[in-house]
């Protein structure tokens, strides 16, 4: 690799593996995913393979799988926006916003690649992370060390004193007692919030539906409770049919953490209705009265004609950072905007191309 | 193409636009030439004292060389005086029941020539018959990683035409990374060029085996009597369990021997961190890796940890020496040669 690239990569490793909070949270992690994949994993043994004959499919047939999943959306009477750069999708998200508004947003991978909450809050807008390990490392300012535990290097009096601050009282140092205050501040957000900004894990063509997963629930309150719901996702999203969707969700909970599946699994199938009082129309229901998706495909094509699809079947589980020797030791610096080996793969590839 | 097929493909696109860098430009094209490592090894065993010091299992450098991953702490393999192809003399056998090629690989010609040494016998005791070509060069794999395939392709065309020459069953291999080298990526190096070349790679990659693949499933393995009391346990390479799915063999030996307390470490199949030149680029991160495998190897109250991968070897001495361990590290040949009664 270039001069450049090489020292800064051999600096993010040297940051990487001298950090031993994140180390430690790291490992308390794994100590609890592991033997649970462990065990989970070997209920499953056609489930890799029927997941990768989805995602071998959808590849294979991009350009199909997104005038489907638009034609499926729109029908649904969501609104669909083909982002072909990180600067489209983050134009159009603006647009969406009102000056000075207030933004609550669940886990993206779509939108760190995007930086939107970044980009977002340069201009003025505020955003609240909703997933209790994000909020807290947005409050302390901190980067995520594990893609799913994220705070778990941070010590619990340091969240007492983080939270205590956002609510204005002294806090009792005890999970419980933490927990309820995040409750109390994030539903106060979430029924204030303009605009609720999630991911996808799927996106099923054929039924317009969007998929996501979680076990805390707070990406259910991101989707439903501001008027406005926009998900970003990038292409590599898209499977043929809600079964499909179904596997990805599947596999993401087994192999990612060892869950026979998530808690919540959400399937978005366009925007909420009602039938009025008399009983012959249909209006706008309890959810948002808009849903975006943002698909994105920021070089994901150049990616697959260079050869690379394989580096779309990936469906960021996890798995592999929870096996991977480099990534146990340099922790979240491993890897440029999606975690781990194989991704940077094809982002470097869409950055580079880009820059080009 | 599968992840790391990908990885290695930006890299050879990252290599074709901007070079590899002047330090492994230099290192692979002296890799290319027969002559260079056997030169080398002369000078740093003659002029090597003034920069290296003894250690128990290796040498330290006297002064840091940080960015070539030489600092002062680490142990690094002692280059022996003649290389392996110089000093070998396979043992002729009247009545072979196979007749083998033999690639020993770098760290083998010129650093752990016992291990050549074992092998042969090894052979040698199981009626085998050896073929030595007279020199070789480096199987590859550092120039292939790194994404510098003009220099892979020189020195895999080289052995290519040495042991395509000879009439064997078998090609062994002591480490699994040559061994994968052959069997794997010169097809893959040559997929482009003319028929009659991809028909010999193809014929030779064929005949690559492991020695563990060999001895167990080649021969009839002549049982030991030699006693070798110690407790071992073993640690599987990653290229050897892996990419060449060779994991119960170099068990099945080990536990054929007399004498042996047998110990299974936990996690055996985790890397070492050693990556060849990962190491040198990555080495706080390779020794970091390492860390983990010492505590599950001092687990066990092994005194003798054996694996079936020289670069295994090399970075458990360093990791052993710079913790004050004293496992020894053997080779599954080296602990099989013993119990045939070498020294």
């Amino acid at each position: 690799m270039g001069n450049q690239t090489h020292k800064i990569v051999k600096n993010k490793v040297t940051e990487g593996l001298h950090d031993m909070e994140s180390r430690k949270g790291r490992f308390r992690a794994f100590d609890a995913i592991r033997p649970a994949m462990l065990k989970m994993v070997p209920h499953y043994p056609e489930l890799s393979n029927r997941l990768r004959s989805i995602k071998e499919y959808s590849m294979d047939h991009l350009n199909d799988m997104i005038a489907k999943a638009q034609r499926s959306l729109e029908e649904k009477g969501c609104k669909v926006y083909l982002a072909e750069t990180s600067e489209d999708a983050q134009n159009y998200i603006a647009r969406l916003i009102p000056k000075v508004g207030l933004v609550v947003k669940s886990k993206s991978n779509a939108g760190k690649e995007i930086n939107i909450s970044h980009y977002l809050e340069d201009r003025g807008v505020k955003v609240v992370e909703t997933d209790l390990g994000d909020r807290i490392n947005q409050l302390a300012k901190c980067e995520a060390s594990h893609s799913l535990a994220p705070a778990i290097h941070i010590p619990i009096e340091k969240v007492t004193k983080l939270f205590s601050e956002e609510e204005g009282t002294q806090l009792e140092c005890t999970p419980e007692a933490l927990v309820i205050s995040a409750r109390k501040g994030l539903r106060d957000f979430l029924v204030k919030a303009d605009v609720g900004i999630s991911g996808a894990n799927a996106i099923a063509a054929d039924t317009g539906s969007v998929f996501v997963t979680e076990n805390e629930g707070n990406i259910r309150a991101v989707s439903m409770m501001p008027k406005i719901h926009i998900v970003i996702a990038g292409v590599e999203k898209i499977v043929s049919t809600l079964e499909d969707a179904m596997q990805v969700v599947r596999a993401a909970a087994v192999y990612g953490v060892g869950q026979d599946i998530g808690t919540y699994v959400s399937v978005i199938s366009g925007v909420s209705e009602s039938l009025d009082p008399d009983l012959e129309e249909d209006i706008h229901g309890q959810g948002p009265k808009e849903v975006h998706i943002v698909l994105l495909t920021n070089g994901r094509k150049a990616a697959l004609e260079a050869g690379f699809k394989e580096s779309l079947y990936c469906i960021n589980c996890g798995s592999c950072l929870n096996f991977c020797p480099v990534y146990q030791e340099v922790g979240g610096k491993y890897g440029y905007k999606y975690l781990g080996g194989a991704r940077p793969g094809f982002c470097r590839l869409s950055w580079r191309l880009r820059k080009v | 193409m599968a992840t790391p097929a990908m990885i290695w493909k930006l890299r050879q696109n990252a290599v074709a636009k901007e070079g590899v860098g002047w330090k492994k430009d230099l290192i692979f094209s002296m890799l290319t030439k027969p002559q260079t490592l056997p030169v080398v090894s002369k000078l740093a065993t003659t002029f090597g004292k003034l920069a290296l010091k003894e250690a128990d299992q290796g040498m330290t450098s006297r002064l840091t060389f940080n960015s070539f991953g030489l600092p002062q702490e680490r142990v690094i393999p002692r280059f022996s005086g003649k290389s392996f192809m110089e000093i070998a003399k396979p043992k002729t056998i009247a009545k072979p029941t196979k007749k083998v090629g033999f690639y020993p690989g770098c760290v083998v010609n010129y650093t752990e020539t016992d291990l050549g040494e074992a092998l042969l016998h090894v052979l040698g005791e199981n009626n085998v018959e050896v073929k030595l070509p007279k020199e070789d060069v480096c199987c590859g794999i550092p120039s292939i990683v790194s994404g510098d395939i003009a220099h892979a392709k020189t020195m895999a065309h080289k052995n290519i035409e040495t042991y395509s020459s000879f009439d064997i069953d078998a090609l062994v291999f002591v480490c699994p990374s040559c061994a994968v080298a052959f069997k794997e990526e010169y097809p893959k190096l040559f997929a482009e060029d003319s028929p009659e070349l991809q028909e010999k790679v193809k014929n030779l990659a064929l005949k690559v085996k492991d020695i563990n693949e060999f001895l167990s499933q080649d021969i009839e393995l002549k049982l030991p009597a030699q006693r070798v009391p110690e407790t071992v346990t073993y640690h599987d390479p990653c290229h050897l369990a892996r990419s060449m799915g060779v994991k119960k063999e170099p068990r099945e030996i080990i536990w054929k021997i007399p004498g042996v307390n047998y110990v299974e470490m936990q996690d055996a199949d985790t890397c070492c961190g050693f990556g060849g030149s990962f190491s040198l680029s990555f080495y706080e991160l390779s020794q970091r890796i390492n860390q983990g495998k010492l505590e599950t190897v001092a687990g066990t109250k092994a005194t003798t940890l054996a694996t079936s991968c020289p670069g295994c070897m090399v970075h458990f001495r360093d990791g052993f020496a710079q913790h004050g361990m004293k496992q020894k590290v053997s080779h599954v040949v080296q602990i099989l040669s013993r119990a045939y009664g070498r020294r």
